[in-house]
């Protein structure tokens, strides 16, 4: 794919280079969207709205990492979204289990080359870790998404969030420490694996 | 040794992504050697950073390519458009300046008629006498006119309009011996009706272009 053709064909309006390029990020930006929002349903929302917006100021794109740019407008379709939700607060729904309870890792997302043992033990990490993002603010939990979870590198995030290097690099080292501290509380729950694995770091 | 303070954690932080200067890097792992509470804090940093980089990328639940009516695009205009649409507003144009020219018409003998009617028996008066005597009286006027100036003028004081009223009347004598031909009626109305019919003609043709391009483009999406 030559990224930069197709940016340029899409900046003359041409959709069709525009949703080849959207075809190569957009697992990039739901993921960053769902880890930003925590539900899968508003993560395909914004997702949605980044690429329309995307497309509509295609042309204020000046060069750099198209990725970066595109998911500086994920970040703020998410903004955009928890503010709506603070104004109008809904309950969401979620696919219900055999008992009837709701179920926040559906099956029908996990990766069917797991087994049941292991699926289990990948939806509660990444449950527990979920839990401990959305406790963050949205600001830390912003930086930390891009950072750690995209591997973005600072610059990267600043470009993305509009904000200096060193309030990234601040809002990072808050946002780990603060995970840190609330993953103490699910370490029990965690994987003995990823326990022995991420404890065995001296 | 003291515990770490919140700069000591940005910087660890930093380190951790390799994103400290150079000599600040090695200040700071000379401390974390020495100190464990900074050693402590440093792992906690790199625990909380690999469990997030445990978290398993979901695919997307669908595509999130845009339709053309989701982006807006509209269909590209047509080469006919814009010649029909600017022949529509230039007819438009010339529509409104005839009404214009229509109007000002209408006016014009409404506002001569007065002068007209004044006129009317002296130039029935002249008319016989412009027709009767000859051409030779008109030209001794005119030297009478020179020659007496102010008398002339007092007494053609009233009479320029109906002079130039009559004008017409004394040219008249060789077309009355014939019955006078009723000249060609430029009619206004009718011009302004005509381009009233062909502003909307065209801006109709104009529409329908526009109208099937997008048609043909939606289909074709």
């Amino acid at each position: 794919m030559n990224e930069i053709a197709l940016i340029h064909d899409a900046q003359q309006g041409d959709l069709d280079a525009f949703n080849r390029l959207a075809l190569a990020y957009q697992d990039a930006l739901y993921n960053t969207a769902l880890r930003v929002l925590g539900d899968s349903e508003q993560a395909a929302d914004a997702t949605q709205e980044a690429f329309l917006s995307a497309f509509r100021n295609i042309n204020s794109f000046r060069g750099g990492s198209f990725k970066a740019w595109l998911l500086r407008t994920v970040t703020n379709a998410c903004y955009d979204e928890l503010r709506r939700q603070k104004r109008r607060p809904t309950t969401p729904l979620e696919p219900a289990g055999d008992d009837d309870e709701e179920m926040e890792s559906p099956r029908w997302l996990a990766d069917s080359s797991m087994t049941p043992e292991q699926r289990a033990e990948a939806d509660e990490l990444e449950h527990a870790i979920q839990h401990c993002l959305n406790a963050l603010p949205l600001d830390f939990r912003a930086v930390v998404v891009l950072t750690d979870v995209q591997g973005m590198d600072y610059g990267e995030a600043a470009a993305a969030i509009r904000a200096p290097l060193g309030t990234i690099k601040s809002r990072l080292a808050r946002a780990r420490l603060r995970l840190r501290e609330c993953l103490q509380e699910f370490w029990e729950l965690l994987p003995a694996a990823f326990r022995l694995k991420t404890e065995a770091h001296p | 040794m003291t515990s770490p303070n919140f700069s000591d954690i940005e910087n660890l932080s930093a380190l951790l992504d390799e994103k400290l200067p150079a000599d600040e890097a090695r200040r700071l792992r000379a401390r974390l050697e020495q100190e464990p509470d900074l050693r402590a804090a440093y792992q906690n940093l790199r625990q909380a950073r690999a469990i997030l980089r445990q978290l398993p990328a979901r695919r997307a639940p669908r595509n999130f390519t845009l339709s053309r009516q989701m982006a807006g695009v509209r269909a590209p205009t047509p080469r006919l458009f814009p010649l029909f649409q600017w022949a529509s507003a230039l007819t438009a144009i010339f529509f409104l300046f005839s009404l214009g020219l229509n109007a000002l018409t209408a006016s014009a003998p409404a506002a001569e008629a007065p002068m007209l009617a004044a006129a009317a028996p002296f130039a029935a008066e002249s008319l016989p006498t412009a027709t009767e005597e000859s051409a030779p009286m008109l030209a001794a006027a005119a030297p009478a006119a020179t020659a007496e100036p102010g008398a002339e003028l007092r007494a053609a004081a009233p009479e320029p309009t109906s002079a130039k009223l009559a004008a017409p009347a004394a040219d008249a004598p060789n077309a009355s011996a014939e019955t006078p031909a009723p000249a060609p009626q430029f009619s206004w109305p009718l011009v302004s009706t005509l381009l009233a019919a062909l502003a909307v003609l065209l801006a109709l043709t104009a529409w329908v272009i526009r109208w099937r391009a997008e048609q043909n483009f939606r289909r074709g999406a």
